[in-house]
């Protein structure tokens, strides 16, 4: 299980010789137990780290237990990249189940941006990504309801699950606990159950042994108001900075 | 950790809570029960057909299904009145939170020296098979903790 460092380059549309060398950089691989924190608050990251099996959070621990968890990561998502970029965790990073993690030296990846462009590109449209999934987040826990929220949230996993190859159909790993999904979702873990029972009754959902099937997923979609837009990759980026280094000439050229 | 059911009960229904959520201490699920009340009186707040929320509760369940807490809205919702209201049912309320805590504590002790015995004669059988040791000095401060 778990993708190959191939894959993960593929995802973030590196191809050829910058695919190559951009995953010949995570020379470090780290196993994760379920709730083993990765890194935490306040830490100074010294590599890069791409999720390459299994889930994990972002999550901002609060006085009195309480915590909000601000990212959902699922395998070729890169984690904390505000910190590799910013030089400081402002979260920690926690795995939601068993998780393999690649890492990469933050020295190695710097030189590897200077010598391929794409690579620089790469990373910072992964990162573009991952603040419209924040944005999406910060829509739902200010202005959307509790039951808009946890349906919005498994449309979101259903669909990444699938870009990910996770999922089956309209069945998906649901790896998260109820308290889990209330610190997603900024909720009281009663109110997660009363929702889940409520989109299990209307005949929404259905979970069993830790996986989600979706019934009518144009109806979820709708309770949620989910629009999957925000999760796709623009490309139309990616080719015209690729187009405008072609035009370059003396860069590194895909092989 | 144990596992909580929350019931929400209204005039005209009650929403029976399947699923349960695990929790460290009855405290911990009263403190629960009280944050999911505000939030879903807000969110029903917005509901032109709600009924009205002083008439809703929350009916507390341990794993066995025992009814060991209730938390009616109104509470939250006017603790003043609902003080000068129901000062009984308060008091009521208090002593049956304390009992079911005490039923708690007093469960969560016994599991504590049941563990703690394991161990002394887990320690015990490992020393015995090593040679000769004072057993009764490692024995004593259990049996004594246990007569109290």
């Amino acid at each position: 299980m778990g993708l190959s460092l191939d894959d993960v380059s593929r995802g973030l549309a590196l191809e050829g010789a910058d695919a190559a060398a951009f995953a010949a950089l995570f020379t470090v691989r780290r196993s994760l137990a379920k709730s083993e924190f990765l890194s935490e608050e306040g830490d100074q990251p010294l590599h890069l780290s791409v999720l390459l099996d299994g889930f994990a959070q972002a999550v901002r621990l609060l006085p009195e237990g309480r915590q909000q968890s601000l990212a959902l990561f699922l395998p070729g998502d890169l984690l904390d990249l505000s910190a590799f970029v910013l030089g400081r965790s402002s979260v920690a990073i926690c795995a939601l189940s068993q998780a393999v993690v690649g890492q990469a030296r933050k020295s190695a990846v710097e030189a590897l941006i200077a010598e391929r462009p794409r690579a620089g590109r790469a990373l910072w449209q992964a990162m573009a990504r991952q603040s419209l999934a924040t944005e999406e987040w910060l829509v739902g826990l200010g202005r959307r309801t509790a039951f808009e929220r946890l349906a919005h949230l498994i449309c979101e996993l259903m669909h990444r699950e699938r870009a990910a190859g996770l999922a089956s159909q309209a069945n998906c790993i649901f790896p998260l606990t109820q308290r889990e999904l209330a610190d997603m979702l900024g909720l009281s873990g009663v109110h997660v159950n009363r929702i889940l029972q409520q989109l299990r009754s209307e005949g929404l959902i259905r979970l069993a042994q830790g996986r989600l099937t979706i019934c009518d997923e144009a109806r979820l979609n709708a309770a949620g108001g989910f629009q999957p837009d925000y999760l796709a990759a623009p490309p139309a980026f990616a080719r015209k900075f690729d187009e405008t280094l072609l035009l370059r000439p003396g860069h590194p050229q895909p092989a | 950790m144990r596992r909580f059911y929350f019931d929400l009960v209204t005039p005209n229904q009650r929403d029976r809570d399947e699923l349960g959520i695990l929790l460290p201490s009855l405290d911990e699920a009263y403190l629960e029960a009280r944050r999911a009340a505000v939030e879903i009186s807000r969110e029903l707040l917005l509901n032109p057909c709600r009924g009205d929320l002083n008439s809703y509760r929350f009916e507390l369940f341990d794993q066995d299904r025992r009814l060991v807490l209730e938390l009616p809205f109104r509470e939250i919702l006017n603790p003043k009145e609902a003080a000068r209201v129901r000062p009984m049912s308060g008091v009521m309320q208090s002593l049956r939170r304390n009992m079911a805590r005490s039923r708690e504590l007093k469960a969560d002790l016994a599991a504590e020296f049941q563990e703690a015995r394991r161990s002394v004669s887990q320690a015990l059988t490992l020393l015995s098979r090593d040679g000769p040791v004072a057993d009764a000095a490692i024995a004593a401060p259990i049996s004594r903790a246990r007569e109290d």
